[in-house]
């Protein structure tokens, strides 16, 4: 696992989060699960931060949430709605910007 | 799991609850969300062969410092402070003001004009005044109605700039009745700036004080109402 640093990790927070609901309806260890498979293992979260971030994207109306009982425990769930997609896919093109300008940056130079 | 390891399961969610909560800042919902976590992590590493003492130890600390996680909840949830009920009170209170100053200063603007063009319609002008307050006063409402309705999780700190715009409609509004009306309307007592300053004066700070108190409690119930409303979801 990658140490990575708690600015970044917040940064990504939101397009991760967001772009697991974008495949379908989830509850907040799942989605940790995911970002865990996703990043291979790499990505090392503090799962509990998750939960506020959850609670930001209601609360900004990026997605919507419902409460069901499973096995007889109740288990939060969430769903991206019409304007957390649109503020995927504004996010989706500054990271694309942002890993394009440093892939261009930190790839050798060939000399002809 | 057997009822005795849920039971130490049990008790670690409600400690971790409990310290995460020393501030009332948790609803229903996130006690729910926790506590579902805990289970599944324990479940899930109580699988992979940990006991569940050891799947409790390595939870928690995945789980994160609790500290910090009650601290992004505060930032989350600033509504749960008491600061913010006085905040979205002076919020309420600014906007209705300056909407009332708003339909006032476009009243006097038509009232100029009437005087302007017509001084003989004097008597006239109470009677078309009432209705034109009303009219903007809906068109304000209604505008305003429209904008919470489509954005009903709306975030209040964006209208920081409402109390500022009220102040600097209130100072234009001010201006108008005292130097600006008296001026132009001819069939205005010379005593009458006097009287009407006073009049103002009084009529403001009791404004002030009254839809200021107003504020605050409807901003105490709305959000208590919304609390209990994310209870029983």
């Amino acid at each position: 696992m990658k140490n990575i640093s708690k600015d970044l990790v917040a940064a990504s927070c939101i397009p991760l989060v967001l772009s697991i609901l974008e495949e379908g309806e989830d509850y907040g260890y799942s989605i940790i699960k995911k970002v865990m498979v996703a990043s291979n293992n790499q990505l090392e979260w503090k799962e509990g931060s998750l939960y506020p971030v959850l609670s930001k994207l209601e609360k900004n109306g990026y997605v919507n949430s419902d409460i069901r009982t499973e096995n007889g425990r109740k288990r939060k769930y969430y769903s991206i709605n019409k304007p957390g997609k649109s503020k995927l896919a504004e996010l989706r093109e500054e990271w694309k910007l942002i890993t394009n300008t440093m892939n261009t940056l930190w790839t050798p130079k060939t000399t002809v | 799991m057997d009822s005795k390891d849920y039971g130490l399961v049990k008790e670690e969610i409600t400690l971790v609850i409990s310290e995460l909560n020393s501030k009332e800042i948790l609803s229903n919902q996130d006690k729910i969300e926790i506590e579902d976590h805990f289970y599944c992590d324990v479940e899930n590493l109580v699988g992979n062969g940990l006991s569940t003492r050891e799947a409790l130890l390595v939870a928690r600390s995945r789980f994160g410092a609790l500290d910090g996680i009650r601290e992004d909840y505060e930032v989350v949830k600033p509504e749960e402070n008491l600061l913010y009920f006085v905040f979205i009170g002076v919020l309420l209170f600014s906007f209705m003001k300056g909407l009332f100053v708003a339909i006032n200063m476009i009243a006097q603007v038509f009232w100029i004009g009437i005087y302007m063009y017509n001084s003989t319609f004097i008597e006239n002008n109470f009677w078309m005044d009432i209705p034109l307050r009303f009219i903007l006063l809906g068109i304000g409402l209604l505008v305003s109605f429209r904008l919470f309705k489509r954005n009903p999780t709306v975030n209040f700190n964006r209208f920081w700039y409402v109390p500022i715009l009220y102040v600097v409609l209130e100072v234009m509004h001010r201006t108008m009745g005292f130097v600006v009306l008296p001026g132009i309307n001819p069939y205005e007592p010379v005593n009458a700036l006097r009287t009407y300053g006073v009049m103002m004066q009084n009529e403001t700070f009791v404004g002030i004080v009254l839809i200021f108190l107003i504020s605050l409690v409807v901003s105490f119930k709305l959000f208590r109402l919304k609390r209990e409303d994310h209870r029983y979801v």
